[in-house]
């Protein structure tokens, strides 16, 4: 069994603009709302979403990622995912990744619930038959019942969300890293998930949880990191972050 | 070959990952006839359609005999089908799966393979058309139709190395899928699949020089007359493997800003 571990070593992540019609009123804007820093070189724009990072997350830890919208969260969670190479520094991970960013990514809203968990599951790297073995637990978990068979449109969005991280979450990932948007809003099942995880970190687990809401970050997360224009601006109690 | 390391390992992860490409493309056609009564079979039926009613009036148009034209046309189409689908999807796969490229760690060639595999689904659906064209019009080659097996498989090696090419390059430059669009068009009616390539006479050359012509006959000659074209086998095997390895090449040096094309 691998122990979970995330060690970034001063990476930097400029993420490439391609499209031309970025202005510079524009430019000047995002520059002095979001934070993030652009910059132009061989006639290529390019945003810095992450500056000189260095962090170490180890089994056990659930970490918070605080920060205003552009700060790099997501940038971050997708870099450690790999979906985002890191232009400089170095990252290492051990353990299975398992990211779940964007609540819309990789759904089919015509297909069944049942055939999207199958869909996802396959993305995940399971194969069929230890989907349909984890399927009970996914629809009890999911508290979706009936609607396993409906096709996801006829879905709340609470209800696509609960799917989604019941699925993430069913073939025990050694690191699961989350985006606030697939847990806001349905506080009952937040509650159970904050157990479920706390629960799966306590079996030697890695979470990372990019969110805005303190009262999220104290129900999922035992640690908080603060972000700001790409660069770590605090790290500890989740208390002292806001 | 250091330089093409990363991408032949995505090339095997994909390969490695058959379940998952081959569900989605099951469960997208099943989707999309899903509350039809008929469901996958209307790709047969529309099919059917295009065969029939073409081909019953170009056959006038060409004065040739229905018996032998309809089954020309019929081979044809279900070729050009493949190839046209499948390069102007391929093109398209990895903008496609933009939200899946941004969210979900996995070989991008899987999502090559899936648009590949939908493809041959319809392909085969489109096959069946040709049970009734063999029953009304005669003409089943008997055990020389096996000689398909090897076209189809030199075919769609090809048809794979070209859209991963046109792929990486219709992520970047979003120009080409249209331009790809049209070319196809062109090389529709400029490959002999309406017309018969014996009707050049003297200037058969441009359909030797088309390799779509060599394509379409990976298909066709198995199908119509129950032969292995050796020659235009080999034309499409060389073309695959040359139209691979620039593939290869380009996705090599792309694979890891794909991501940020979408």
């Amino acid at each position: 069994m691998t122990v979970p571990l995330i060690e970034i070593d001063n990476i930097h992540l400029d993420l490439p603009v391609y499209d031309h019609a970025v202005r510079s009123l524009k430019k000047d804007l995002i520059r002095g709302l979001v934070g993030s820093r652009i910059s132009e070189g061989h006639g290529q724009r390019y945003i810095r979403a992450l500056d000189g990072i260095s962090l170490t997350v180890r089994e056990g830890e659930r970490i918070g990622l605080v920060g205003h919208n552009g700060a790099g969260k997501t940038s971050l969670l997708k870099t450690i995912a790999g979906i985002y190479e890191p232009t400089g520094g170095s990252i290492r991970t051990a353990g299975k990744i398992t990211a779940l960013i964007d609540i819309a990514a990789g759904v089919n809203v015509e297909a069944s619930g049942y055939e999207n968990v199958i869909m996802r599951g396959l993305y995940l790297g399971q194969d069929l038959a230890s989907i349909k073995e984890r399927m009970d637990h996914i629809v009890t978990f999911s508290e979706l019942g009936d609607y396993i068979n409906l096709p996801l449109r006829t879905y709340s969005s609470g209800m696509v969300s609960r799917l989604l991280f019941s699925v993430s979450t069913a073939f025990e990932p050694d690191i699961l890293l989350l985006d606030e948007g697939i847990i806001a809003g349905d506080p009952a099942f937040n509650e159970k998930a904050s157990h479920y995880l706390a629960d799966y970190t306590g079996r030697a687990g890695i979470v990372m949880l990019a969110s805005h809401s303190k009262e999220l970050m104290h129900m999922f997360c035992n640690k908080g990191v603060k972000l700001s224009r790409g660069q770590i601006e605090a790290e500890g109690e989740i208390e002292e972050l806001f | 070959m250091t330089f093409l390391a990363p991408a032949i390992e995505d090339l095997s992860d994909a390969l490695r990952r058959f379940h998952l490409w081959i569900a989605l493309g099951n469960i997208e056609i099943r989707q999309r006839y899903k509350r039809s009564f008929l469901g996958p079979f209307w790709i047969t039926i529309n099919m059917g359609i295009l065969i029939f009613g073409i081909g019953y009036i170009y056959a006038y148009v060409f004065q040739s005999l229905h018996s032998s034209y309809v089954p020309y046309l019929a081979t044809g189409i279900l070729s050009w089908n493949l190839i046209g689908g499948s390069l102007s999807e391929g093109a398209n796969c990895f903008i496609a799966a933009g939200p899946i490229i941004k969210n979900i760690t996995i070989s991008k060639v899987v999502h090559l393979f899936h648009c590949m595999w939908r493809n041959v689904i319809i392909a085969l659906h489109n096959g069946l058309i040709m049970v009734p064209v063999y029953l009304i019009y005669g003409g089943f080659p008997g055990w020389g139709i096996l000689a398909i097996i090897p076209g189809a498989i030199v075919l769609v090696l090809f048809l794979v190395s070209a859209s991963l090419l046109f792929a990486v390059l219709s992520a970047r430059y979003r120009d080409v899928p249209p331009a790809i669009a049209g070319f196809l068009q062109l090389a529709f009616f400029a490959t002999p699949i309406i017309w018969e390539a014996g009707t050049l006479s003297h200037h058969r050359w441009v359909v030797e020089l088309n390799p779509f012509f060599h394509m379409v006959e990976c298909i066709r000659a198995p199908l119509l007359q129950g032969v292995l074209p050796l020659h235009s086998i080999a034309i499409t095997g060389a073309l695959a493997i040359v139209m691979g390895l620039v593939a290869l090449a380009a996705y090599s040096r792309a694979r890891r800003r794909i991501v940020y094309w979408l």
